[in-house]
C-alpha cells in the first residue's frame, strides 16, 4: 500500500513537472509567436493587397526600433510619446517608400518579382544607413531587471505579457478595421479586383499608402517590442524577415489572420522542437516546416486554391 | 655687367651648396635607409565585442609609442571584422593582398582560425589570441592567451574548493568556447563534478528561454556561461527574469561585456592580468582601463620587435621570415604586460590563470 502511494505521489509530481515544463515552453512559444504573427501580419497586409511580396517592414521594424531609442534613451523623452514619434516616423518613411520607389515601379508595370528585388534595395539601403548613423554597436532601452509573474508554474514577464496582448490586439483592431470602416472595405475591394475597384470609385494609391502605413505600424510595434524584450542593433530586422515571411506562407500567404496563426505556430513549434534538439537547430525547424508546407501544402493552413488547383 | 652676372651665379652656386649641405646635414639618415615591417590587426573594432578590440587597439598604438630607438620601422594596419569570421576572411586577405603585411594579429578562436591558414599558406606570422590550439598549427602561426588546460585547472579547484558539484554550461557554439567545454569535460572525469546540462547556441540568438528552462530542470548548483556580448547580457537577463537564484560564472566570458554590474558578487576565471605598470600606462594615456586581451596584444607586439630586432641586428636588410620564426622560437621566456611569460614549443605564449569577482561593478582578482 505504502509503495503504491509513493508511486502515485512520484507520477502526480512528474505529471506536475512535465505540465510546468510544457506551460512554459507554451509560453516562451508564445512570445516567440507573438513577434512573428506581427511580422507576417505586416507581410500578409501587403501581399493582399498590392500583391508583391514587400521586404520593407523588416527594414521599419528596424528604423521604429531605433527611432524609439533616440527619443527615450537619447533624448529622454516619455516612453508612450516615444512610441508615437517613432511610429509617425515609420509612416513616414513608409509613405517615401511608396512614393519613390514602389509607385514608379508600379506605373512602369514592373512584375513582383522586380519589386521584391526593389523591396529588398530598399531594406538593405535602411539597414546600412541605421550602420552608419548608430554603428554595430548593440543597444538597450536599460530597462532593470525584474523577475516575471509565476502563471501555472510558467514565468512571464511584463514586458512579454504586453508583447502578446499587443499582438492579439491589433490584430482584432485591424479585423475590426478591414471589416467595418470604410477605407477596410476599400482594402478588401482592392484586394479583390483593382481595376472593378478603381471602377467604382475607390482611389486606388491614397488606399495602398494606407495599406503600407498600416502595415508600417504594425512592424514597428514589434520592433519597439523586441527592443524592449531583447536589444537593438541595425541587423536586428533579418532574422523577423525571414521568421515573418515562413509564417505567413505556413498561415497562408496573403491571409492576415492566417499569418497571426502561422506566426504562433512557428514560435510554438519552434520552442518545442529546441527541447528535445539542441538550440542551434531553431532556425532549421523554422525552415524544415517552410519546406514542407512549400511541398504540401503551398497554400499554406488557410490560403485558398489558387485557379490552377481548383481546375484540377 | 658681367661681373654681376658672375655674382649672381656663384652666389646661386654657393646658396645650392648650403641647401644640399642642410638637407644632407638635418635629414635623420637612419629614418631614411630604415625599413618597414607592416602588422596588421583584425580586431572587432566595432559590434558588440567593439570595446575588447577598440582596447586592443589602443594597447598597440602605445605599445607603438613606447617604441624606442629601434632598427625597423614598425607600422601597424587596422581592420574592423565586427567578430564575424566572415569578415575576418575580407580583412585578412586585403592585409596580405594589398597591404603586404609581414605579420598579422587576429583576437578570439573564430577569427584565429580564419586567418591561420592563410598566414601558413601566404607564409607570415600570425599571432592570435586564442583559447583554440589549432590557431597555433603549423610553422607561422602563434599564439598568446592562457591555455584552456590552465584555466580548467583553477576552475575546477575553485569548483571543489567551493563545494560545488553540479554545473549546468550555457555556451555559444564557437571554437573557443568549445575547446574550453571540451577540456573541462576530460578534466572533470574522476571527480566528483558534472555537467548537468549542456546547452549550445549560436551567434545571434536572441531568445534563450528554452534552453535556460532545460539547463533549469536538471537541477545545476551554478550555471557556466560562455558566451560574448550581446548574447551574454541577454542570457543573464532571461535567467534573471526567470528568477534562477543559483550563482552564475564564467571562464573569461564576465570580460566579455561593458555591463560588469550585472554579474554583480559572481566569482569567475580570467586569463593572466596585466601588471601594474601596463594598467597605469594604459590609463595615463587613455583615461580608463584595458579590456581583456589589450595586454596580449601589447606583448605580441613587443614580442615581434624583439624577434625582429635581434633576428636583422647584423643583416642589412629585414631579415627574412624563417629567421624572424628562428628568433621567436628561441625566445624562451619574455618579460610583458602579462609578467614572465614562456614561450612553449607548440608555438603558445603561455600565462597563467586568476579566479576574480566582480565587487562594485569592477573586475578584482581575489586568487
Amino acid at each position: 500500500m505504502e509503495n503504491l502511494l509513493q508511486s502515485v505521489n512520484f507520477l502526480f509530481f512528474l505529471f506536475l513537472l512535465i505540465a510546468m515544463v510544457a506551460t512554459q515552453l507554451f509560453i516562451n512559444g508564445i512570445i516567440a509567436g507573438a513577434i512573428y504573427a506581427l511580422m507576417a501580419s505586416s507581410f500578409s497586409l501587403i501581399y493582399n493587397i498590392v500583391k508583391f511580396m514587400d521586404l520593407s517592414p523588416g527594414a521599419l521594424f528596424v528604423v521604429s526600433a531605433f527611432s524609439a531609442y533616440v527619443f527615450n534613451v537619447l533624448f529622454g523623452l516619455n516612453f508612450f510619446l516615444s512610441l508615437i514619434l517613432a511610429l509617425i516616423i515609420v509612416s513616414v518613411v513608409t509613405i517615401g517608400i511608396n512614393k519613390f520607389v514602389y509607385k514608379p515601379l508600379r506605373n512602369k508595370n514592373a512584375n513582383n518579382f522586380i519589386l521584391l528585388l526593389a523591396s529588398f534595395g530598399v531594406f538593405l539601403f535602411i539597414t546600412g544607413f541605421i550602420l552608419l548613423i548608430f554603428g554595430a554597436e548593440v543597444k538597450t532601452f536599460g530597462l532593470p531587471i525584474i523577475k516575471g509573474y509565476e502563471i501555472f508554474g510558467a514565468i512571464i514577464t511584463k514586458t512579454q505579457i504586453i508583447l502578446i496582448v499587443t499582438s492579439l490586439v491589433l490584430f482584432l483592431f485591424l479585423q475590426l478595421f478591414m471589416k467595418t470602416t470604410r477605407l477596410g472595405k476599400a482594402m478588401r475591394a482592392l484586394a479583390d479586383d483593382r481595376q472593378v475597384a478603381s471602377a467604382l470609385g475607390i482611389k486606388v494609391e491614397k488606399t495602398i499608402a494606407v495599406t503600407f502605413i498600416i502595415s508600417a505600424l504594425l512592424a514597428g510595434i514589434a520592433g519597439i517590442l523586441v527592443a524592449l524584450e531583447q536589444n537593438l542593433e541595425h541587423a536586428m530586422g533579418f532574422s523577423v524577415v525571414l521568421k515573418g515571411l515562413t509564417a505567413s506562407i505556413v498561415g497562408g500567404i496573403g491571409n492576415v489572420p492566417a499569418a497571426l496563426v502561422g506566426g504562433f505556430l512557428i514560435g510554438i513549434i519552434e520552442n518545442i522542437g529546441i527541447w528535445f534538439l539542441p538550440s542551434g537547430y531553431k532556425d532549421a525547424i523554422a525552415f524544415v516546416i517552410l519546406i514542407l508546407f512549400l511541398l504540401f501544402r503551398p497554400r499554406g493552413l488557410f490560403g485558398t486554391k489558387t485557379r490552377e488547383e481548383v481546375s484540377g | 655687367m658681367a661681373k654681376n652676372i658672375t655674382q649672381w651665379i656663384v652666389g646661386i652656386i654657393i646658396l645650392v651648396i648650403v641647401i644640399i649641405g642642410a638637407v644632407l646635414i638635418f635629414t635623420p639618415k637612419a629614418e631614411v635607409t630604415k625599413e618597414t615591417v607592416k602588422i596588421g590587426a583584425v580586431l572587432p573594432l566595432s559590434g558588440g565585442a567593439g570595446f575588447l578590440g577598440q582596447s586592443a587597439q589602443k594597447a598597440l598604438i602605445l605599445a607603438k609609442e613606447q617604441l624606442g630607438d629601434t632598427k625597423y620601422n614598425f607600422e601597424v594596419i587596422f581592420e574592423d571584422d565586427k567578430l564575424s569570421p566572415k569578415e575576418t576572411s575580407t580583412a585578412a586577405n586585403k592585409l596580405i593582398g594589398v597591404d603586404g603585411v609581414d605579420v598579422i594579429i587576429s583576437e578570439t578562436s573564430g577569427s584565429g582560425n580564419v586567418v591561420t591558414p592563410l598566414a601558413e599558406s601566404s607564409k607570415i606570422i600570425h599571432f592570435g589570441i586564442a583559447s583554440d590550439i589549432n590557431v597555433a598549427k603549423g610553422k607561422y602561426n602563434f599564439i598568446h592567451w592562457t591555455p584552456p588546460e590552465e584555466e580548467n585547472k583553477v576552475f575546477i579547484k575553485e569548483l571543489q574548493r567551493r563545494g560545488i558539484k553540479k554545473v549546468a554550461i550555457l555556451g555559444v557554439n564557437q571554437q573557443g568556447e568549445r575547446v574550453v567545454v571540451d577540456d573541462f569535460k576530460k578534466r572533470i572525469e574522476g571527480t566528483n563534478i558534472e555537467i548537468t546540462s549542456d546547452q549550445l547556441f549560436n551567434f545571434g540568438e536572441k531568445d534563450f528561454k528554452t534552453i535556460i528552462l532545460k539547463a533549469k530542470q536538471t537541477e545545476p548548483e551554478i550555471y557556466l556561461l560562455l558566451a560574448s556580448s550581446p548574447e551574454l547580457e541577454i542570457i543573464v537577463k532571461q535567467i534573471k527574469e526567470i528568477g534562477i537564484e543559483e550563482p552564475l560564472t564564467s571562464i573569461e566570458s564576465f570580460e566579455f561585456t561593458e555591463q560588469p554590474e550585472i554579474f554583480e558578487g559572481y566569482w569567475y576565471i580570467n586569463a593572466a592580468d596585466p601588471s601594474e605598470e601596463y594598467v597605469n600606462a594604459y590609463k595615463q594615456k587613455y583615461g580608463d582601463n584595458p579590456f581583456l586581451g589589450s595586454g596580449n596584444v601589447y606583448d605580441i607586439f613587443n614580442i615581434i620587435v624583439t624577434a625582429y630586432e635581434t633576428a636583422g641586428k647584423d643583416k642589412k636588410g629585414k631579415p627574412t621570415m624563417e629567421e624572424v620564426i628562428s628568433e621567436l622560437e628561441n625566445m624562451k621566456e619574455f618579460r610583458g604586460a602579462l609578467g614572465q611569460l614562456k614561450m612553449l614549443d607548440e608555438g603558445v605564449v603561455w600565462s597563467g590563470a586568476v579566479v576574480k569577482k566582480v565587487r562594485d561593478g569592477k573586475f578584482v582578482t581575489i586568487s
